[in-house]
């Protein structure tokens, strides 16, 4: 192999070695990449018992879609708090049919009690009206959902009849 | 009349005793047996060739070239043979000899452009080369081991094309996925006989010193019409080393180290860890039989926090002659390793350290023994048999209380006896036959104590027809029984066509039924480890594959760019497929079930050129579309896209060889591991490449070979298995000094 061609073959061999390298530019994993990658879960909360059966005005202050890591939730304030649970902004109220849009900061997790409820008082009274179930009886066992990272979950519905309200957790 | 009668008697005595004199002359003359003598050269350089391979085709009859090119055939009956020399890297010679020869053979082959004509024995159970077979069958070399650093022979699987490792685990064409490391869907050979262990029916791949290893051959598609349970995906055979004729010896000294992460969460401590290897081997002619021992010493550090293992392996080779055909060959190996035991990282912001909480002082011993005897001798001038038999002993154990809830502890035995006949008929057609018991059982706190034999009778056909076309065809019946599980039978059917259109272009149909026996692992189960429970499940059935493969295999070896192109496509459908399925959705608690049907349709293509008469350059893609037929979404933890190549250059004394893989981003995973894998769904395509630098000081009569190795040179961090940060960047230095 005279000089020439080997210089030849080393230039060749630096531009494979360039394309090998513009292949694997990329550094793969990340320790931060799974970090604030939010998730959603999207759904109706659908009043079965109709507009009319709502409570009085002055006792529907406020309307939330609640999911909780826990079931049933030890310590609902100190969850919310901590980011054991997760909720909605406030939501329309008395209508048939209402959408809500959760945020999961922190995904992938499992939420095991989702529901949506509803402040009659103080900041600190409120009670469940619906519960994310497949459960008809009025026990409405709550059925979980596992929400992984980056994923829009869409189609959840939490029915309410103010003739029937669910058990409540506390 | 009586001088009439004598008269008549003396002339039948007469005519009777010339008769029996040519008959004696007749049939002695027919069974005087002769030496066919050759010498095989190199055709440019006239230098001769060791270790060439010649037969008589359709004969048992066959020898290997000495050292200084010479072949001796010996007993030949007197007749018309078709020779075949074939030697790698060099084109197959034919040639019509008349025995007996007048003079010896002087036979020049003239050498390839690029290195295609590997010999295999794994697809047909019998020697051939590999466009002979009509199956896709790779092959990994001694040199391509040699040329790198590696520790474990595995390492280089995820340089053959189609072939994914995930840990332990060999997924030949999306076989196999994630499994626990229980039950491979590979079976697993050594010098053709199966070394799976007892329990959890996995492949050890650390069991050899990679100096006791010649070739690899991996055989893709289901091959259970030869191989029985487990060649579900395909095989991998291992082939060992001869004893040498002469004094042969090596010793090898391999020191790496990891660098450190990238990232300041990875670092888990201020030095440098390393990875340093000890090894070795000896060869020679003893008289009364022929030796090859080897042994390695391993200890690494690992890339990982309380990752540490240590390794030690011993392998010994006998051999021996027995007649002028037949061989004995006597082998064992013992492999001991100690390394911590956790499985899943802590998260991926702390990849490099093991789950909080985790026992540091915790760790398992395992230990793999094994011993067999292969003999082969003629029965005949068209017979030939080969009777294998193995023992191999399977331990583990954690160095727990045993009172602790974690604490495990497995001793497995397999015994494997098998009798296989080769008889020719004609010079155009092999029978293959033979039968096969295999005995396991295991003694355990995790799989109880359960007994699991398995009885198998084979038989194939391979017939040479007119128009350059070999067709093989042919089936293998497999019974089960084991402990407390239903006993099933399973008939395993397999097709082959292979039709040359000329001496350097073939294509290739094959046909074959896959099956696989569960495992005692995943029949008895019951176990907790690594935060999982495992329960048993006694009424698993055996998983079964059909698969199909069209392909090609083309040589132009007289183009501008030398080119050797090999394209498959295949098929494969799956039922019955068990995976660990979990029991509940809140508790990562897991049984063995039959959950899935599947099919994988796929292409693959592998081409090998010569740039500059000087670059060796491969490049292969495997392209795969896994369908889950129960949910029709992609079947989970397969990749559909990986690449392959590796380009090689020899200057003078030295050598570099680049090899580069990607594989494409695992698109599906069961999402029921978040309930114990912290960030289970990080995972990245893969871009691996890996630098390798020798100095062969050989031809400067200095008996030293250098070899400097960077893996994973970019320090690229993927995961092969989910939750498990894959190697990081090793950069080693290997010494070798050989006689």
């Amino acid at each position: 192999m005279d000089y020439i061609e080997f210089k030849k073959i080393c230039n060749y061999k630096v531009i494979l070695l360039l394309a090998f390298l513009s292949f694997a530019c990329q550094e793969g994993l990340d320790p931060t990449q799974n970090q604030n990658i939010e998730s959603f879960i999207k759904g109706n909360v659908v009043v079965i018992s109709g507009r009319d059966s709502w409570p009085p005005v002055d006792s529907v202050l406020e309307l939330r879609v609640v999911g909780f890591k826990n079931y049933p939730p030890k310590d609902i304030i100190g969850e919310i708090m901590s980011g054991e649970a997760f909720f909605t902004d406030s939501l329309p109220r008395f209508l048939d049919t209402i959408s809500f849009n959760l945020k999961i900061d922190k995904p992938p997790v499992e939420l095991r009690y989702i529901v949506c409820a509803l402040r009659y008082g103080s900041i600190l009274e409120w009670k469940v009206v619906g519960v994310f179930s497949d459960d008809t009886s009025y026990e409405r066992t709550p059925k979980s959902i596992f929400v992984p990272k980056g994923r829009v979950i869409e189609g959840i519905l939490i029915y309410v009849d103010f003739y029937h309200l669910p058990k409540q957790p506390f | 009349m009586s001088i009439f009668i004598i008269y008549q008697n003396n002339h039948f005595r007469m005519r009777l005793g010339i008769f029996t004199f040519l008959l004696v002359l007749w049939i002695t003359y027919n069974s005087f047996s002769y030496n066919v003598l050759g010498l095989v050269l190199d055709s440019l350089s006239s230098r001769p060739l060791a270790g060439a391979t010649v037969r008589l085709e359709g004969t048992n009859y066959g020898a290997i070239t000495d050292k200084n090119g010479y072949f001796n055939l010996k007993k030949i009956p007197r007749g018309k043979y078709y020779l075949i020399v074939t030697y790698v890297g060099y084109h197959t010679k034919k040639l019509l000899i008349n025995v007996p020869l007048k003079d010896t053979l002087v036979l020049r082959l003239s050498s390839r452009a690029i290195q295609t004509s590997e010999l295999v024995i794994s697809a047909t159970k019998k020697i051939q080369t590999v466009q002979e077979v009509p199956v896709s069958v790779a092959v990994i070399s001694n040199d391509f081991l040699q040329q790198r650093n590696y520790v474990r022979f595995d390492e280089a699987l995820r340089y053959i094309s189609g072939v994914i490792v995930n840990k332990d685990n060999i997924n030949i064409r999306g076989s196999s996925g994630f499994s626990f490391g229980v039950g491979s869907r590979v079976a697993y050979l050594i010098d053709g006989i199966p070394m799976l262990s007892a329990d959890n029916n996995d492949a050890k791949y650390d069991i050899l010193p990679n100096e006791a290893i010649s070739q690899i051959e991996i055989v893709k598609g289901a091959g259970s019409g030869l191989y029985g349970s487990s060649a579900i995906g395909g095989v991998v055979n291992v082939i060992t080393r001869e004893p040498s004729d002469s004094l042969t010896y090596s010793v090898t000294l391999q020191s790496g180290v990891y660098t450190k992460p990238k990232y300041d969460q990875w670092i888990f401590t201020d030095k440098l860890t390393t990875k340093n290897i000890f090894s070795g081997y000896i060869s020679s002619n003893l008289n009364l039989f022929k030796l090859f021992t080897s042994f390695n010493f391993v200890n690494d550090e690992s890339y990982r926090q309380f990752d540490k293992s240590t390794r030690g392996n011993v392998f010994v080779k006998l051999s021996r002659g027995i007649g002028t055909y037949g061989k004995i060959t006597l082998f064992g190996f013992w492999s001991s390793d100690k390394h911590n035991d956790w499985v899943y990282w802590n998260s991926l912001d702390s990849a490099t350290r093991p789950p909080t909480g985790t026992d540091l002082s915790r760790y398992l011993i395992s230990s793999k023994a094994n011993l067999s005897l292969n003999a082969k001798f003629i029965f005949s001038e068209k017979t030939f048999a080969d009777i294998k038999s193995s023992f191999y002993n399977t331990n583990i154990e954690t160095k727990l209380d045993p009172k602790n809830p974690e604490y495990r502890k497995s001793t497995a035995f397999s015994i494997n006896n098998e009798i296989q006949l080769n008889t020719h008929f004609g010079n155009n057609s092999l029978l293959t036959y033979g039968i096969n018991v295999t005995n396991n059982w295991v003694n355990s706190n995790m799989y109880g104590n359960n007994k699991q034999n398995l009885f198998s009778a084979y038989s194939h056909l391979e017939l040479n027809l007119f128009l350059n076309t070999t067709i093989t065809f042919g089936g293998r019946l497999d019974y089960e029984k084991t402990d407390s599980a239903v006993q099933h039978i399973e008939f395993s059917p397999k097709f082959g066509i292979t039709y040359f259109l000329d001496k350097d272009k073939s294509i290739r149909f094959s046909f074959g039924r896959g099956f696989r026996s569960p495992s005692l692992a995943e029949r008895f189960a019951s176990v907790k480890f690594g935060g999982f429970e495992v329960v048993p499940n006694v009424n698993l059935k055996p998983e079964v594959s059909f698969s199909t493969e069209i392909g090609s295999m083309m040589e132009f070896e007289n183009a501008f760019i030398p080119l050797n192109l090999d394209f498959s496509l295949f098929y494969s459908y799956y039922r019955d497929l068990i995976e660990p399925t979990f029991k509940q959705e809140t508790r990562p608690i897991i049984f063995f079930d039959n959950i899935t049907k599947a099919q994988i349709l796929g292409a693959e293509i592998l081409v090998r050129t010569l740039l500059f008469r000087h670059f060796s350059f491969q490049i292969g893609a495997t392209y795969l579309e896994p369908k889950d037929l129960n949910d029709l979404k992609v079947l989970k933890y397969r990749s559909k896209f990986s690449l392959i190549s590796s380009l090689g250059v020899q200057f003078g004394i030295f050598s570099t060889n680049v090899d580069f893989r990607y594989i494409s981003k695992i698109s599906r995973v069961d999402e029921m591991l978040r309930l114990q894998v912290p960030d289970y769904d990080a995972i990245v395509p893969i871009y691996v490449l890996d630098f390798n630098f020798g100095w062969n000081l050989l031809q400067l009569k200095i008996p030293l070979k250098f070899q400097l190795s960077i893996q994973n040179a970019l320090d690229y961090y993927y995961v092969e298995m989910v939750g498990n940060l894959a190697p990081t960047r090793l950069i080693s230095l290997r010494i070798q000094y050989f006689h």
